[in-house]
């Protein structure tokens, strides 16, 4: 009779007890890198904080940290991405995994459109001397962070210093050889436009080929210049004197226009020579022999 | 009124009209999003003694402001008047707002064009006109 009461007992109040989950790491660890595997980015990134929560000491953490750093600049959030990696890429750290990271900050400062930044990373990298793909892929990056930055000549040099057995080769190599013709684009000379502009206005804006403002801004000032003249010709001093006031900002808007005039259409010359090159490289997550997930770079074709 | 002086005011009212509707200095109350910096709310608000930007705030607030919306960049050339004077101080702001009111009506030649409210604008901001000699970023990278 007391084993059936007690028999009942458990039957009822057991249940009550709210159920234990036990997560392993690798598990947390595997659901975040899914998450990431699919494209959802910040989720991954929560599921990771996650995982560093409930396993400060899992040797994973450093990866975890990694790869949010990677969700991040997926998600085009580069300062949080940065702040993760810099976790990994402690100063004094020369393994793998700190150097991918290294190489990612420098990513995070090449997408965000700041090459010399991402050019001191990239550099690091490739004197660090980590693993052949790493440092191939550090070089092709540098080339492209100079070839932003205009430094044609540097950048040709940094293609030249991807390896022949690298499958960034083909395109470093037809790279180092299109970037030196960034020099000998069509540039307008913005000395040559100031000057220009300084001796009559508007002729520098015609110069960098913008002859709508070169038309407005001969008129403008031809207006101010013929209305001073005559105000103090005809002894309207105080006018004349507002009117040369007034006319001496035109004359100088006319000037600093027509240099950055040149300089845009030299810059659009720039951007628009960069976009007919092809860059072969793409970051992405695949998945190694061994069934770990890792970071990996590819080439895209 | 001297008849030079009625002759200068008639040809700057014209060109004045001229440019307003071919969009050269046509403003402000466009619906571009609300720039604290420059209605001097920013950080360096306190630093509003500069002419050129009182100036630029009496055209935006109290000119443009029943004038319509005309212009074709974004910021407006008043706003971006402020930015420039607060940015670089009088003379160069001054030289930089004249620039602009001259440049925007081809600049959308050289500068990206968006949607911004359904119209399309030229993005231009001080930025963008300043940066082959400002560029602070960069040098505090180096």
């Amino acid at each position: 009779m007391a084993a059936l009461a007690l028999g009942i007992f458990f039957l009822e109040v057991v249940p009550a007890f709210p159920r234990q989950i036990t997560i392993h790491s690798e598990d947390q660890f595997n659901y975040a890198r899914t998450r990431m595997q699919e494209g959802a980015y910040m989720r991954a990134v929560e599921e990771f904080e996650r995982f560093i929560r409930l396993f400060p000491e899992s040797p994973d953490v450093p990866e975890a940290r990694c790869l949010m750093g990677m969700c991040y600049l997926e998600a085009h959030r580069y300062a949080e991405a940065r702040e993760s990696l810099s976790l990994v890429a402690l100063p004094d750290a020369t393994d793998p995994l700190a150097q991918k990271a290294r190489f990612l900050m420098g990513e995070s400062y090449y997408r965000e459109q700041k090459p010399l930044k991402a050019a001191n990373y990239f550099e690091q990298v490739f004197k660090d001397d980590p693993s052949e793909a790493l440092r191939d892929a550090a070089a092709y990056r540098l080339g492209w962070a100079r070839l932003r930055e205009n430094r044609w000549q540097e950048a040709s040099h940094s293609f030249r210093r991807v390896e022949r057995k690298s499958p960034l080769y083909n395109s470093a190599l037809e790279l180092e050889r299109m970037s030196l013709k960034g020099m000998g684009l069509p540039y307008k000379s913005p000395n040559q436009a100031g000057v220009m502009a300084g001796l009559l206005p508007g002729l520098g804006h015609a110069y960098a080929g913008r002859y709508r403002s070169a038309i407005v801004s001969f008129l403008l000032n031809g207006l101010f210049i013929w209305a001073t003249v005559e105000s103090f010709h005809r002894d309207h001093d105080i006018l004349g004197g507002v009117l040369a006031f007034v006319e001496a900002g035109w004359y100088a808007g006319n000037i600093y226009g027509a240099v950055n005039a040149t300089h845009k259409y030299n810059r659009k010359l720039q951007d628009d020579f960069r976009k007919r090159l092809n860059d072969r490289f793409n970051l992405r997550l695949i998945a190694s022999r061994d069934g770990r997930w890792g970071l990996s770079l590819a080439v895209r074709f | 009124m001297h008849p030079t002086c009625r002759i200068f005011l008639m040809l700057s009212a014209g060109i004045m009209l001229f440019a307003h509707t071919q969009g050269i200095c046509g403003e402000v109350h466009s619906p571009e999003p609300v720039d604290n910096e420059a209605r001097g709310q920013g950080p360096d608000a306190g630093a509003d003694t500069n002419v050129g930007v009182w100036l630029a705030s009496f055209f935006r607030d109290h000119i443009s402001a029943v004038d319509g919306s005309r212009c074709p960049s974004q910021p407006t050339c008043s706003s971006y008047s402020i930015k420039a004077f607060k940015k670089h101080g009088f003379f160069i702001g001054w030289a930089m707002m004249a620039d602009r009111l001259v440049h925007e009506i081809d600049e959308w030649a050289v500068s990206p064009v968006r949607m911004v409210n359904g119209e399309p604008k030229i993005i231009d901001p001080v930025e963008n006109n300043d940066f082959w000699w400002f560029q602070p970023d960069e040098k505090d990278e180096k």
